[in-house]
């Protein structure tokens, strides 16, 4: 079964945007404290090395799960964490580790609050040399990641069926 | 996913329309401004849209119908009934006018040249 392009569009919007999506219930500051967790766990994420890194800075299944898991904030009875199967839509290729930048990306533009916090994160985390202003190069790493993981949460947003796979 | 040469090439575009004052670097609000009309807007998807557009001009249909038509024969003669299916379905998805471009011409060229 194929859908026509528009209602394929429609459907991965849908995904990306619906609250079914497990990063929803982050907000920006625990966003932020998992940035905070992310670079003890990799130094290198807050530098210029971050996007000289083939393949980007990437997270095991293991520092994944201590990464955005957030002790602090209690979801229901469970503590704010990712699921795994996050972890499983940015690993396509069976790596067994992710981009930890392709995460924060989609983390960061889909949680909760306001768009302008939001984007100001989005800027701190690609002003890899923390010069106050993002270069051509650093936007073409932002460019990068952020393709990259639209298209890996789009083909996970879009069942297989609809790939015509 | 689009090539590597095409999202510099957006980028680069991209990188001019947020640097509003010309100074080759973008700064915090310059970056929330162009987000939020490119980025967050969708504007960026239809860029990458086109781009891919653009691709599909240059690709050779003959040659893709040829290919094509070849891994159908392969399949019925070694008889594969599961890639014959999926072939031809393909094909079926490729020629349908009302389905035409719901899937990328380069991922199905890809898939009968397995």
């Amino acid at each position: 079964m194929t859908l026509p392009g528009k209602a394929r569009h429609c459907v991965g919007v849908l995904a990306l945007s619906n609250s079914n999506v497990a990063w929803c219930r982050w907000t920006s500051d625990a966003v932020a404290r998992a940035y905070e967790r992310a670079k003890a766990v990799k130094p290198m994420l807050a530098t210029t090395d971050a996007k000289q890194t083939p393949g980007g800075v990437r997270l095991t299944r293991r520092e994944f799960w201590d990464v955005f898991t957030d002790y602090t904030v209690l979801h229901g009875d469970s503590w704010l964490s990712l699921p795994l199967y996050v972890f499983s839509m940015f690993d396509n290729t069976d790596s067994g580790t992710v981009d930890v930048l392709e995460v924060f990306l989609m983390v960061a533009l889909f949680s909760e609050g306001e768009m302008e916090d939001q984007l100001r994160f989005c800027f701190k985390v690609f002003d890899t040399d923390h010069s106050g202003s993002i270069t051509i190069d650093e936007m073409l790493h932002f460019f990068q990641v952020l393709c990259r993981a639209s298209f890996k949460v789009l083909a996970a947003a879009v069942p297989a069926c609809l790939r015509g796979t | 996913m689009p090539h590597t040469a095409q999202i510099n090439r957006i980028a680069k575009e991209m990188f001019e329309i947020a640097d509003e004052n010309g100074d080759e670097d973008i700064s915090v609000d310059e970056f929330v401004a162009w987000c939020g009309t490119h980025v967050v807007s969708q504007r960026l998807l239809g860029s990458f849209k086109s781009a891919r557009k653009q691709v599909d001009k240059h690709v050779d249909k003959r040659k893709l119908r040829q290919m094509s038509e070849e891994a159908l024969n392969k399949a019925m003669k070694n008889g594969d009934p599961e890639k014959y299916k999926a072939l031809s379905l393909a094909a079926q998805v490729r020629c349908h006018p009302s389905l035409r471009g719901a899937l990328p011409l380069q991922w199905m060229c890809r898939q009968a040249a397995r």
